[in-house]
């Protein structure tokens, strides 16, 4: 059987070491930060994937270990049939080019000194492709042409610093095109922009997916953003998988108790609508600290003793849906 | 609260930013009012000209702000300082981060009402206590270090900081931006909470639509320095008459409700130091004429307690109904 | 046709724009330097000491090295600081001992920065074990006491100016490492670095085109301090005897104003003149780094 998926994530785990406080100089026992765990998921060509969760839940660092931009400590990522975990510096680099990333903070993520030209034909320098500088510069011109900050060589010739958030996330978006990849991994990239700018990007996003047949993996903590731009859904929280599925699905039909709070807790744009909100005690544990169990009991409103002890497996509740809690038969009855 | 006509610049080496320009109004007794808009509308530095906190270079040229009577713009320093944190006070935006890391957040709390009244270091540790326990904290967290606390947390000591010398007015900027979506929940209940039971009137800041809806009772939608529509929340946004605040309330990407394609506002939002001629708005406007490239539009009343400041708001009305 | 030339005219203007925003960058650097006070005393003073090392053969009223008047004589009109132990003109060889002092100084803290700033790269972007080793040796290096150590080193490699530059820039170096060390951790957190390697730079692309020109202001800063270190040291080297007795660096005449008993006899025109010129250039370049500093670190500078 033919697998269609671009990209497949297996038990990613990502721990970073920590010591605590000052007997950690003296001690040699390490403590960890289990900031991903077991993370598994595919993305379809073509797909927007969505890794939804809030502050602290694992999501920008599974995604930049997707990349390899940070190592994993185990699982594995494999993006066009190879696993990159396993491959050597220089062959991942040669992969590089099909697998581009856009920032959250438009305004760091271009370097200040370099013309947007530089930006854009830098990736094309590094990696050797389209040796001749015309070819290279034609490149960086489309580019530009696709986000649409047009005429395409007055924006060229420009400095960062002379341009908006709005257009230098555009700047950024054009560097992830220009080197033709098939993947483009977005890490919050309206965030920090105003409302009315973000739209543009969002639909921005979508026409390149329709033009050039692109995959997205979208890192945000914004459901409605989710919900706009996304195919499909991971809601993660403290490093681990709570639910996932189609967007639409999960959003308007949530299983995990975790996900029904998070969506009840969101405000709407009209002050006619009244939601009920789901009362979540507590604030997100450090992941120092990480409970046992389910990592949602102590603020979950339906804890019982097995969630305490047992940690719930992220069992397949649907044809595409899955929900990590022991009681998920409870949640889709309704 | 009575605002009028508040006019305020901000003086730089190059140029002069026109903030805020004859921004107009109300704060009724007992209500949540909502200053809502994008970076660089104006909202913030209105907040700061009604404490009379300007930064340097900012001054306010014109307008006033009448408070129990009294116009605030023509005080001087000495009698803001009785009148902040005792009449008004305001949270910052980003305060949460602003706590001393060195000091216990009880004792920063009781900096304020010693501050303020002629009370004892222990009498004010003592409020600061049941500050706290207002807000929703632990009294006995008065002895913690900022760090011990949460994003959530904080914010709920800078808003008993604000309480401290029981004001009638509280301002409140971008309250719940850095937190998440459950924190912001009951950080939003809490402002609620605490409004009904000691009587506050609010001025809610914030560039997030959603916020407003769920909070506030009327809300100002500022663009470039001037309010666009003033009015109820559930009319400005069932029922706008302004463009820009149609624009915005169906840009904005929404968990309920059909999911459909918005459409966006194109162009950016202008320079403050040379803002376009005319309505600040025309350039990024489908109606815009000739008219509203060489003319402001007057800030009129276009149905009770509904302002507006669009040269053509009937004719937009009457194409939105058509849709 | 039009196309390849509209394109190379891009390329050109890019150019030429870059040109013009570091014209700019400099007009406006020039701008608020000018406004310091302190900063244009310590250019004037720099500049006046390189002009007086330039054009020495012809300022000097002697040569440095011949004999021309007896020995000990004191100010005259002939002599403005009248003549050392063996008969040299004493202002001449204060005049002369400016282009030692400022060779070494420039030379020997180039030296230092070069040094320090490699290591303090690769330190800071490698880090692990190769960071660690780095840092050991360059915390070894600071623990040695720095005066003892340069007398030992000199004492081996012998006399001669590029002897001293060479000890004076191998003691130097750690200051400026663990700075750019700093530094360069803090840049490699910033997105623009790590969207340099994603979009997959080797390294050694990121460090040169992202890294370094973004700790090169910190640098330049820390420079005007390593100036002042090396002309001290050189200094004080050759005021202890381990400097190059046949070039007249004003340590060199401290050194033989010394030995000749300048201080018990009373010899104030042979002995004062070296320090004070010591003294006025290190104030100078001292200034320069405290108005440049002010600049480049925008929160120290003044509204």
């Amino acid at each position: 059987m033919q697998d269609e998926s671009l990209l497949r994530v297996q038990d990613l785990s990502v721990w970073f070491p920590a010591r605590r406080g000052v007997s950690g100089i003296f001690t040699r026992k390490l403590e960890w930060i289990r900031a991903v765990e077991d993370v598994s998921f595919s993305v379809r060509k073509g797909e927007v994937m969505c890794l939804a969760g809030e502050s602290g839940s694992g999501k920008t660092t599974t995604a930049r270990a997707v990349l390899a931009l940070i190592g994993a400590r185990s699982g594995s990522v494999e993006f066009a049939g190879m696993n990159i975990l396993a491959l050597s510096k220089t062959e991942l680099r040669k992969l590089r080019c099909k697998m581009q990333i856009i920032f959250q903070d438009p305004y760091e993520s271009i370097d200040p000194r370099m013309s947007i030209l530089e930006v854009l034909t830098e990736p094309l320098e590094v990696n050797r492709v389209a040796r001749a500088r015309r070819e290279r510069e034609d490149r960086a011109y489309k580019a530009l042409e696709d986000v649409r900050l047009l005429p395409p060589r007055e924006f060229a010739r420009r400095f960062p610093h002379e341009l908006s958030g709005g257009q230098r996330q555009r700047v950024a978006i054009a560097r992830a095109l220009v080197l033709d990849p098939e993947l483009i991994v977005a890490d919050e990239p309206v965030s920090m922009l105003d409302a009315s700018i973000r739209v543009q990007i969002l639909n921005l996003i979508l026409d390149l997916r329709e033009e050039y047949n692109l995959t997205f993996l979208y890192i945000t903590h914004d459901l409605a953003q989710a919900r706009y731009i996304g195919t499909d859904i991971v809601i993660m929280y403290l490093g681990k998988m709570m639910e996932s599925g189609p967007v639409e699905d999960v959003v308007t039909k949530p299983i995990h108790p975790y996900t029904r709070a998070l969506i009840s807790n969101v405000p709407v744009p009209d002050p006619t609508i009244k939601h009920d909100r789901i009362a979540v005690k507590g604030e997100t544990p450090s992941a120092l600290d990480i409970p046992s169990g389910c990592r949602f009991h102590p603020r979950c409103p339906h804890a019982e003793e097995i969630c305490k002890k047992v940690e719930p497996r992220f069992a397949r509740v649907d044809s595409e849906r899955y929900s990590a809690c022991h009681f998920n038969e409870r949640w889709t009855a309704k | 609260m009575e605002v009028r006509d508040l006019t305020t610049h901000f003086f730089m080496h190059e140029a002069v930013a026109r903030a805020v320009e004859n921004v107009s109004f109300t704060l009724k007794k007992g209500e949540t009012l909502g200053l809502a808009g994008e970076s660089g509308c104006g909202k913030t530095t209105t907040a700061l000209s009604i404490m009379r906190l300007l930064p340097p270079g900012g001054r306010i040229l014109n307008g006033e702000i009448v408070v129990d009577g009294e116009d605030l713009v023509k005080k001087n320093d000495l009698e803001m300082k009785a009148i902040r944190w005792r009449k008004i006070s305001i949270v910052f935006q980003g305060a949460m981060n602003a706590l001393n890391p060195v000091l216990r957040v009880g004792e920063q709390v009781a900096e304020a009402i010693v501050e303020k009244e002629k009370v004892s270091k222990a009498n004010a540790l003592r409020r600061a206590r049941s500050l706290f326990e207002l807000v929703g904290l632990d009294s006995s967290r008065v002895s913690d270090y900022p760090h011990e606390f949460s994003g959530g947390m904080r914010q709920r000591v800078m808003i008993a900081m604000a309480l401290a010398c029981n004001p009638s007015i509280v301002i409140a900027d971008e309250p719940v931006t850095a937190l998440d979506v459950v924190v912001q929940s009951r950080i939003l209940e809490l402002l609620k909470e605490l409004q009904r039971k000691l009587s506050l009137s609010v001025i809610l800041i914030t560039h997030d639509l959603s916020v407003i809806a769920e909070t506030c009772d009327r809300v100002a939608i500022m663009y470039a320095g001037r309010i666009a529509e003033l009015g109820n929340v559930v009319n400005v946004y069932k029922d706008s008459w302004h463009p820009y605040t149609e624009a915005l309330i169906t840009a904005f990407p929404s968990i309920a409700g059909k999911r459909r394609r918005f459409l966006s506002i194109p162009g950016d939002p202008p320079d403050l130091t040379s803002p376009p001629p005319g309505c600040r708005f025309h350039p990024r406007c489908q109606w815009q004429d000739e008219l509203c490239r060489t003319q402001d539009p007057d800030y009129r009343s276009v149905a009770p307690d509904h302002y507006v400041a669009c040269h053509h708001s009937d004719k937009f009305r009457e194409s939105v109904r058509e849709r | 046709m039009r196309t390849l030339r509209a394109q190379a005219t891009t390329t050109v203007q890019i150019k030429e724009d870059r040109f013009w925003v570091y014209r700019r960058k400099i007009s406006d650097f020039w701008r608020l330097y000018k406004r310091s006070r302190l900063g244009k005393i310590g250019l004037t003073i720099v500049l006046a000491f390189m002009f007086i090392a330039i054009a020495a053969p012809w300022i000097a009223p002697y040569d440095p090295f011949s004999f021309v008047g007896d020995p000990f004589l004191k100010p005259s009109s002939a002599h403005v600081l009248g003549t050392d132990q063996v008969g040299r003109d004493i202002l001449s060889r204060v005049i002369f001992g400016t282009r030692i002092s400022l060779l070494v100084g420039l030379v020997a803290s180039a030296m230092t920065i070069c040094l320090g700033s490699l290591i303090g790269l690769v330190s800071g972007y490698l880090g692990g074990r190769v960071d660690n080793l780095l840092m050991r040796i360059t915390d070894l290096f600071i623990i040695l006491p720095a005066l003892p150590l340069m007398l030992i080193m000199a004492s081996i490699l012998g006399k001669g100016i590029m002897n001293i530059i060479i000890v004076i820039a191998v003691i130097g170096w750690t200051a400026t490492a663990r700075m750019v060390r700093s530094q360069t951790m803090s840049l490699k957190e910033r997105p623009f670095t790590e969207a340099s390697r994603a979009i997959g730079s080797t390294d050694l692309h990121t460090i040169a085109r992202h890294i370094v020109p973004n700790v090169f202001p910190l640098v330049f800063a820390n420079g005007m301090i390593a100036i002042v270190d090396a002309i001290l040291s050189e200094a004080g080297l050759s005021f202890l005897g381990f400097g190059d007795p046949s070039s007249p660096s004003w340590g060199m005449v401290l050194y033989f104003a010394d030995r000749a008993g300048s201080t018990v006899n009373g010899y104030w025109w042979y002995i004062v003149p070296p320090g004070i010129c010591i003294m006025l250039l290190v104030m100078g370049f001292a200034f320069i780094s405290y108005s440049t500093d002010q600049i480049l670190n925008p929160r120290l500078r003044r509204r």
